[in-house]
């Protein structure tokens, strides 16, 4: 049985997110100098021969800590790959709810495994209709114009043959 | 290992909001619950286990404040969250605690008041370990993109429908389905005893393939269960269900890896850990034939399309089976296998409390205590299942009408 509606209160004040940190190792150093000179990089793992883009600090497969520092494990990778899955976002997040974008806002994102590679990446994915994407479809990065040593120097994929 | 028995639930009406009660008053009422249903009392309880998602309401540290509304002072008292699966983690706890002889008679308690707090503030701080890598090397949008639930389980969706040929119609069905068994259940939040997947493909698509009709609410509930040996279920109670088999097994996060990191668990539908857990709680309780051997299941599927994976990855039938079993009415209540008769955690979603109501619900139905939602046919082995992180953390639990 369920009482009368009670009486709430809050606590005034700002608990923002940034007031955390985190240690972040600067893993991605080496990767984001390859995307720099838009080349993809990825991390063999000596242990198991896992290759991992982005890379890791330590092989979830084997417990073999990569050799970050070592460029001889580090390989080059092809700029293609195949689509795993993916989504089409109908609505933005934002903080008072979900907005509908208009047809030409929406978004399509994509799980993809890079070729010769044991990972997958989520990116945004272009050039395409909506009812053309495949689970299974071959696509291939796209470089920024000035790349300049970030995540976001491959601005986004598009479909090859 | 000792037999376990489970001699009682308590539950709350889980709802949308309960603005009558606070946190430790709504747990109250589950604990006040079980000790009617079992006749025990604190002085009968050697230890608690409990858990929640305390980032969601933003108290943290419940079982410090709590307890004086348990009966847990001057008693052992355990913590344990892992995500969407908290509850059935909790479960588990106190089975390791009774099964081991550390303690005879456990009290495990599992809540969620989301509308205390701010679920997608809660979800952001369990990411911030990959969104701080991300965003300190120049990545905006896409942690943008899986700041919610649906953002990563959409991927499993795909991939799931791509290999299966499940449709969206049948993920509507689906979600009718579960929402008509809610109706009969007097826990239940979201009770819709007449929708039809007519009106769940009206409701807007949120990111493809899902829709606002696919998803599960928010509610505020709780859950309480006691577990005890074999010797004091018998002067407890006369049909007690029986913990047959129990394991939980991880992997890599299904959308991203290790802090941002690629991630080698590259099919999120395939679900892995789930298998293996499912394979090593059936070797436990003896179950050889799972489809033959298991009567009802109750999978955790806050998403429509989860109906079918986890019918799947719980051996119920073989892979990409399901969809097809499933029009043929293999799932509804009076089916071969009624999966998630209670209308699952997409009727009934109080975060930390969720997966133990899996487990709770499998032991009402081997106690025939289910009520209206009891299966029509005799329960004598269930399966229940928690799902947390980010698809990456399976718990599998086996009950039966009699113990091993």
């Amino acid at each position: 049985m369920m009482k009368q509606e009670g009486e709430y209160s809050s606590v005034s004040g700002e608990w923002p997110l940034s007031a955390y940190k985190w240690k972040t190792e600067r893993f991605f150093d080496k990767y984001v100098e390859g995307l720099k000179r838009k080349q993809i990089t990825g991390i063999r793992c000596t242990g198991c021969g896992s290759i991992f883009v982005p890379p890791t600090v330590i092989c979830c497969r084997c417990l073999t800590r990569l050799r970050l520092e070592n460029d001889d494990d580090w390989i080059r990778i092809s700029e293609r790959g195949t689509v795993l899955s993916y989504t089409i976002s109908y609505m933005e997040i934002l903080p008072g709810g979900l907005k509908e974008r208009k047809k030409e806002d929406r978004i399509i994102y994509a799980l993809v495994q890079l070729d010769g590679t044991d990972t997958h990446m989520l990116v945004e994915l272009r050039n395409l209709f909506e009812e053309d994407v495949k689970v299974g479809m071959r696509i291939c990065a796209v470089w920024v114009d000035e790349p300049k040593g970030a995540l976001s120097d491959i601005s986004h994929f598009i479909p090859v043959k | 290992m000792r037999n376990v028995a489970i001699v009682g639930v308590g539950m709350t009406k889980h709802v949308s909001k309960r603005r009558d009660v606070n946190i430790p008053e709504m747990v109250y009422e589950a604990v006040e619950a079980v000790f009617q249903e079992t006749g025990l009392a604190p002085k009968d309880i050697d230890a608690f286990v409990t858990g929640n998602m305390p980032a969601f309401e933003g108290i943290n540290t419940p079982e410090l404040w709590g307890g004086g509304y348990w009966g847990a002072y001057r008693k052992p008292v355990i913590r344990i969250t892992t995500g969407g699966s908290t509850g059935a983690s909790v479960a588990q706890g106190a089975i390791y605690a009774v099964a081991s002889g550390v303690y005879d008679t456990v009290l495990t308690l599992a809540f969620e008041k989301q509308s205390d707090g701010d679920t997608s503030v809660g979800l952001n701080s369990t990411s911030l370990a990959d969104f701080a890598n991300l965003n300190s090397y120049g990545a905006t949008a896409v942690t943008t993109q899986l700041s919610s639930a649906i953002g990563l389980f959409v991927y499993q969706a795909t991939s799931y429908m791509h290999k299966s040929g499940l449709t969206i119609d049948q993920i509507d069905k689906a979600a009718a389905m579960l929402r008509r068994n809610a109706a009969k259940n007097p826990y239940a939040h979201l009770k819709q005893p007449n929708i039809t997947a007519e009106d769940i493909a009206k409701t807007p698509m949120i990111s493809y393939p899902l829709r606002f009709g696919h998803t599960c609410p928010a509610s505020d509930g709780a859950v309480a269960m006691i577990f005890t040996t074999k010797e004091k279920a018998k002067k407890i109670t006369r049909k007690p269900a029986w913990v047959k088999g129990l394991a939980a097994c991880s992997e890599d996060g299904t959308v991203l890896g290790q802090f941002g990191g690629g991630s080698i668990n590259i099919d999120p539908a395939e679900q892995r850990s789930c298998k293996f857990a499912a394979q090593k709680a059936y070797k436990m309780a003896g179950i050889t034939n799972p489809e033959k051997e298991i009567q009802v299941a109750e999978p955790y599927i806050p998403f429509g399309h989860q109906l079918f994976i986890y019918f799947e990855r719980l051996f119920l039938c073989k892979e990409g089976d399901a969809p097809k079993l499933f029009d043929q009415g293999v799932m509804d209540l009076n089916g071969a296998i009624p999966i998630c008769p209670s209308g699952g955690v997409m009727s009934n979603n109080a975060i930390g409390a969720a997966a133990m109501v899996r487990i709770a619900e499998c032991a009402l139905q081997i106690m025939q205590k289910a009520g209206e939602h009891q299966v029509t046919q005799d329960v004598h082995t269930a399966v229940a299942h928690g799902l947390g992180g980010s698809a990456n953390l399976n718990v599998v639990t086996v009950l039966g009408d009699s113990p091993n």
